[in-house]
């Protein structure tokens, strides 16, 4: 029986790859995750976020007295500094020309400038850091982390709900394929081809990162500040996260016979979780029950293993974050429960000609 | 030849809602033959068809393939099928399809893919993809992947649908080619002219209902129409319409129909003759399935609407 699923759901990789679905998928999101990387490298290199620190000294003269004294100032010296500038020591033009009590005025401006540079230098050493290998490839996944779960949601609904529209469900079911053995393999067959998916997109951002390396940083070494062994733990907790909203995409579709409806429902599901739940967060009562939906849970678990390139994105109000070992039993829980309802949708549904959608 | 049935139905019903789509049916295929499921559009042919491959799920009765009840998976292994129109994926070309079928059922070899491609005179197309066959490609291809792993069983839903009438005939010689030594053929068909040409039994469905069933030599055995002209028709058809053995007789433009035995077609001259009407004209023939099953479809329908 092993060796039927098997065998099954290598054929269901050989139909998928010859799919243009999956490669336009990962074309998607080898694209995204290069914007991230080279995005990332860009504020490194133009500076962007950099505060900027205005100094402006000026003398006042006083016209009239009493009640109508009106007050003119005369601008002696502006000027506007960078954190880049006072990394490099650069003190602006103009500044030693001042009088000894206007430059100590401005110099020591630039020292308070200085003190509130220094968050702003951590956030320069994380980007630097984010564009070296392996921190680039967890960047990147930690940004597309929700296109993702969709794409991968695309594909299991259309990996199902194309079977049921051109009618071959019927065409492989006649041959004594099995059903539950015929989805188990497809199952099979979508997370390899997610895996294999996120493999190739860390390649092309790690040859990315090489090249920043080499020839965009000043840094002498390649090697970023994160593990190496992190990348295949997160990969894991990627393909671990997908499965719940793989199964949903999978009984949309199964209940619908349609892949539009099965992405349809994803979709819907997805957002609402995404935009009301959060406002949700805003009532006591909601907190507790939050701690049990997909999204916090997959959060959790994959910012878990993110370590250092950790980035919040959007707020979630101030929901307790579930540990990992709960975001494993909720994520666990919700891809038995889908699973086990399109297993006996599956099961037990008539299968009829092409629905040709 | 092997006298176990290869299927067999005992009371198989299938209900959608208020609609009985297949009405208590019972029915034995023996081996080796070329078996025909007739009727008309909507008597449930396609359901039967689909509960028999696991597709449908019967709502009362039971059935066996190949003797057994139970691991309908297992014996469905054996079976090669075409349900309606042919459907493979369009995007990977006919090889391929075959090629995807083949390694899911696990067993055959590449030549095995040549040969019917051979076979079903698909060769020269194999390599392009499904979505730009012909109606009858479709079906050429769908006989190819039914033969895939050499079944003992065949379901072959409307096979020559959207062929030209050279592929009509083609395909009906290699079904009737298909359907000997140990391998049964199912045959649905509306072609009532191809069934009779390619089938050793029927059965035949009427709204879900069998209402014939037996070889077709059987099934229009003693039934003929004898067309007659004589001295006197209308003394003449007022005997014959008193012959027992007369199912009916008519008269049209001054010609008599009868419908009775073709092999009795002396008697019905001795009765004339004995009343001193002489026959100046005869001929006679046997009844097509199709009348038949005009006749038979048309008679229950007729009984229903009572």
């Amino acid at each position: 029986m092993i060796a039927h699923v098997l065998r099954l759901s290598i054929w269901e990789w050989h139909k998928l790859r010859r799919r243009m679905l999956p490669w336009l998928l990962l074309a998607i999101v080898v694209i995204l995750m290069q914007v991230a990387v080279w995005g990332a490298y860009a504020v490194y290199r133009t500076e962007p976020f950099s505060p900027r620190h205005g100094i402006g000294i000026g003398e006042t003269a006083s016209e009239n007295a009493g009640e109508n004294a009106s007050e003119n100032k005369e601008t002696i010296f502006e000027a506007e500094w960078t954190c880049k500038d006072v990394r490099g020591n650069r003190i602006p033009p103009g500044v030693e020309e001042l009088a000894d009590e206007h430059r100590e005025s401005a110099l020591a401006s630039v020292e308070e400038f200085r003190e509130s540079c220094a968050g702003y230098e951590e956030f320069r050493t994380f980007t630097s850091n984010a564009v070296l290998l392996p921190n680039s490839i967890l960047l990147g996944f930690t940004l597309l982390q929700g296109t993702l779960f969709i794409l991968v949601s695309i594909l299991g609904a259309a990996a199902l709900g194309a079977e049921y529209g051109w009618g071959t469900l019927r065409t492989v079911l006649t041959k004594g394929t099995g059903r539950w053995q015929f989805l188990t393999a497809k199952i099979v067959a979508l997370m390899f081809t997610a895996l294999v998916g996120l493999l190739i997109a860390s390649a092309t951002v790690a040859l990315s990162s090489v090249l920043i390396g080499i020839f965009g940083l000043e840094s002498e070494t390649l090697q970023g500040t994160v593990e190496w062994l992190e990348v295949p733990l997160k990969i894991g907790a990627l393909l671990f996260s997908f499965l719940p909203y793989v199964m949903l995409a999978l009984l949309a579709t199964a209940l619908t016979s349609s892949t539009a409806a099965g992405i349809t429902t994803f979709v819907v599901y997805y957002l609402i979780e995404a935009t009301i739940f959060p406002a949700l967060n805003n009532f006591d009562w909601f907190k507790r029950a939050s701690e049990y939906l997909l999204s916090p849970n997959a959060t959790a678990l994959l910012e878990s293993s993110y370590g250092e390139v950790s980035i919040t994105i959007g707020e979630n109000g101030d929901a307790a974050q579930p540990d990992v070992l709960h975001a494993l039993l909720v994520l666990g829980a919700y891809t038995l429960v889908f699973g086990a309802l399109t297993y006996w949708l599956f099961q037990r549904r008539d299968i009829t000609g092409a629905k040709g959608g | 030849m092997d006298s176990n049935p290869v299927v067999q139905t005992e009371g198989l019903t299938k209900r959608y809602g208020s609609i009985l789509a297949v009405d208590d049916l019972s029915l034995t295929v023996p081996r080796g033959h070329v078996f025909g499921l007739l009727g008309p559009n909507g008597s449930g042919k396609t359901t039967t068809m689909g509960m028999l491959l696991g597709l449908v799920r019967p709502t009362a009765g039971s059935f066996s393939l190949f003797g057994t009840h139970t691991n309908h998976q297992a014996s469905l292994r054996r079976v090669g099928a075409i349900v309606e129109t042919p459907t493979f994926y369009p995007y990977l070309t006919g090889r391929q399809n075959l090629a995807y079928f083949q390694g899911i059922l696990g067993r055959g070899a590449a030549q095995e893919l040549d040969d019917l491609l051979e076979q079903v005179s698909l060769a020269d197309r194999a390599d392009d993809r499904f979505h730009t066959y012909s109606l009858g490609m479709k079906q050429r291809l769908g006989l190819a992947y039914a033969l895939l792993g050499d079944p003992g069983l065949l379901f072959l839903d409307e096979p020559t649908n959207g062929m030209d009438p050279a592929g009509m005939a083609e395909m009906r010689g290699l079904i009737r080619s298909l359907g000997t030594q140990d391998r049964t053929v199912f045959l649905s068909s509306h072609l009532l002219h191809e069934v009779e040409q390619v089938c050793d039994s029927v059965v035949i469905l009427s709204k879900g209902k069998l209402i014939a069933q037996g070889s077709v030599a059987d099934l229009l055995k003693g039934r003929g129409q004898i067309r007659l002209r004589t001295t006197d028709n209308a003394q003449a058809l007022t005997i014959l319409t008193a012959l027992d053995w007369v199912e009916e007789a008519t008269l049209e433009d001054e010609t008599l129909v009868v419908t009775a035995p073709s092999e009795r077609a002396p008697e019905l001259s001795a009765a004339l003759g004995r009343a001193d009407i002489y026959v100046t004209e005869m001929t006679s023939g046997k009844e097509s399935l199709e009348s038949y099953f005009l006749e038979i479809t048309a008679a229950e329908e007729g009984e229903e609407g009572r």
